[in-house]
């Protein structure tokens, strides 16, 4: 296991190719979660549990049932059924655990099914012919880039709330400002490994 | 809603980029040339039409605890039948927008018009609905592609996806050390994006505003004649 | 329970007829894949050897589990040439190397990079290509710094190609 090769990769997913600012996935709840900082953090929590989860699921399911049979090509059906299954699994689990992040979260814990982020992730680990090790780590630091970018956006939207805005930029077109300059700040770490 | 109004709704009125808010991933992605934009929507108008059409031929028959798996099976069959005819006949266009054709599957648009309309209405209605979401879609991304390709390298061009060696046509409109090619990264498509939303959210202020004077002055004419007739 | 068999058989033929869907499209569709892929692939090689006509090149069978050694070549009979994929930003790099019967690099061309444009492409500049050509694929080669993360897994690629010559093929 090469350690040196594991780090590269988490410094490289959770910063330089940021799945929000850079891959642009993920931006749904972005949108639609990042109002409250409290939310953001739960968002994050059950985004990663669910990004980790379906990675190893759909990943020993690809090595271990697709490939051999030759059936490749279900990949997609078989990915997106076990990333809404898993997502099922995830509100169940909040609803008893945490009813009050349940409500803060709303209509945005089932689109976690829809969030380009889950199924790239999936997608990825087969296409870049990660080993076990090497997917764990991408799997992980895919969902921290993610709760990163959206924790330091819900703060800074908490405060654009009350700032004045013009009546055609409130609400989201301002907020995709802010994550202009966000995606710009993050550029200018390209160089860094 | 009658057909007409349904239609033209996916343009302006209920735009589902600008408006809803609805498949933006795909749009910030891939929106740095014109050949991505006419592909990719290209590549959900049929995805869009043919998943509507099937979910409403059987919207009747499947039981209503698993429509949402149904209409996800379903919607993933499609796409990666879209994605093997591009990876066979259209190459280029498989290498430029990359995950995204499979992303297609979480487009939110296809799954939300599958929920919203294509089960509760019949095929006709469901098909041409669904070519004027994917028709509406499909205009966003050309507006924004052309804007961020002509100013990030001045360039407007159109290959044919399926012989990638043929240009169909090339205009230079910016001159070479004038472009901004920081439109072609991040923070130009966040920036499109946001005056595009914004010009949209103006416009529609803009009308509110104006259907709100004229209908004050509607009532205030009416009261007037009412205190005439006294 | 009878209502979850329902739903159960159901979602199950739904899921059967997609599969058969896809199988069919599959057999319709994986031939033409196959066959670009071949051409591009000899497009490729040109691109390294432009006086080499096709019949020229032979494809020899990769032993072994390699997981960056996708296809070896000979040319002519005297360079052999790896095609590797290595991992790096987004999609990491192919490209291909040759070296000829002593094991020292003779050509570098990177066929496709999944860098952001700038500095992870450096690994497709002919200052790079220039600083490998000639030395001996098991050596310690250079990185390019700011770059490292291209670059790294490059060079590591490089380094299996020629243990993997020198193991197999001298």
């Amino acid at each position: 296991m090469d350690i040196g090769n594991l780090f590269t990769i988490f410094v490289t997913a959770v910063l330089i190719n940021n799945v929000i600012l850079n891959q642009f996935l993920g931006m749904c709840p972005f949108m639609g979660v990042s109002k409250k900082s409290s939310s953001a953090i739960g968002m994050g929590g059950a985004v990663t549990f669910v990004i980790v989860a379906a990675a190893i699921v759909t990943y020993g399911l690809y090595h271990g049932v697709l490939a051999p049979l030759h059936i490749e090509y279900m990949d997609l059906i078989t990915f997106i059924l076990v990333i809404a299954s898993l997502v099922q699994l995830t509100e169940m689990i909040i609803k008893k655990t945490s009813p009050s992040l349940y409500k803060a979260l709303g209509v945005y814990l089932p689109l976690i099914t829809t969030n380009c982020a889950v199924l790239m992730v999936a997608l990825e680990n087969i296409k870049q012919g990660y080993d076990f090790a090497e997917m764990l780590t991408y799997s992980f630091a895919i969902p921290i880039g993610f709760t990163l970018v959206l924790y330091i956006f819900s703060t800074i939207r908490e405060r654009l709330d009350a700032a004045k805005t013009p009546a055609a930029f409130r609400g989201n077109p301002i907020a995709l400002i802010v994550a202009a300059m966000m995606a710009l700040a993050f550029s200018g770490l390209m160089g860094l490994v | 809603m009658n057909r007409k109004e349904n239609f033209t709704a996916g343009f302006i009125r209920e735009n589902p980029v600008f408006s809803l808010y609805l498949g933006i991933c795909s749009t910030l992605a891939i929106t740095t040339t014109l050949n991505n934009a006419i592909g990719m929507g290209v590549a959900v108008i049929a995805v869009l039409i043919m998943s509507n059409v099937i979910i409403s031929l059987i919207r009747n028959i499947t039981p209503n605890e698993i429509r949402i798996p149904v209409y996800i099976v379903v919607i993933a069959t499609l796409v990666k039948i879209i994605q093997m005819l591009i990876k066979a006949y259209a190459a280029s266009l498989d290498t430029a927008l990359g995950v995204f054709i499979p992303l297609i599957v979480v487009n939110c648009i296809i799954l939300g018009r599958a929920e919203s309309f294509a089960s509760k209405n019949n095929v006709f209605d469901s098909a041409l609905d669904g070519l004027g979401m994917g028709l509406g879609y499909t205009c966003s991304l050309i507006v924004m592609s052309v804007i961020r390709q002509v100013i990030s390298t001045g360039v407007l061009n159109f290959t044919n996806p399926f012989d990638a060696t043929q240009m169909i046509f090339e205009f230079r409109i910016i001159p070479e050390d004038y472009v901004i090619s920081v439109f072609n990264q991040p923070f130009g498509a966040f920036v499109t994006f946001a005056l595009l939303a914004a010009a949209l959210a103006g416009y529609k202020n803009a009308k509110t505003a104006k259907a709100e004077k004229k209908k004050k002055a509607q009532e205030a004419a009416q009261a007037a004649l009412a205190k005439e007739a006294k | 329970m009878k209502k979850i068999l329902h739903l159960t058989i159901f979602l199950a033929l739904v899921a059967a007829i997609s599969g058969g869907a896809l199988a069919f499209a599959n057999n319709l569709t994986a031939p033409i894949i196959a066959e670009n892929a071949l051409a591009a692939e000899k497009e490729n090689l040109k691109l390294m050897f432009p006086d080499a006509a096709d019949s020229d090149f032979q494809q020899i069978d990769v032993k072994g589990n390699s997981k960056t050694i996708e296809k070896i070549f000979t040319v002519a009979g005297t360079e052999t040439i790896f095609k590797l994929q290595v991992t790096g930003y987004k999609d990491g790099t192919s490209f291909m190397v040759a070296f000829d019967e002593s094991g020292t690099i003779t050509h570098y061309a990177v066929i496709s990079n999944g860098d952001t444009q700038g500095i992870g492409s450096k690994v497709a500049d002919d200052s790079f290509a220039d600083s490998l050509i000639g030395k001996k694929g098991n050596e310690k080669l250079d990185t390019i710094s700011g770059a490292t993360i291209s670059s790294t897994p490059v060079v590591d690629g490089i380094n299996e190609a020629a243990q993997y010559f020198a193991d197999n093929m001298e």
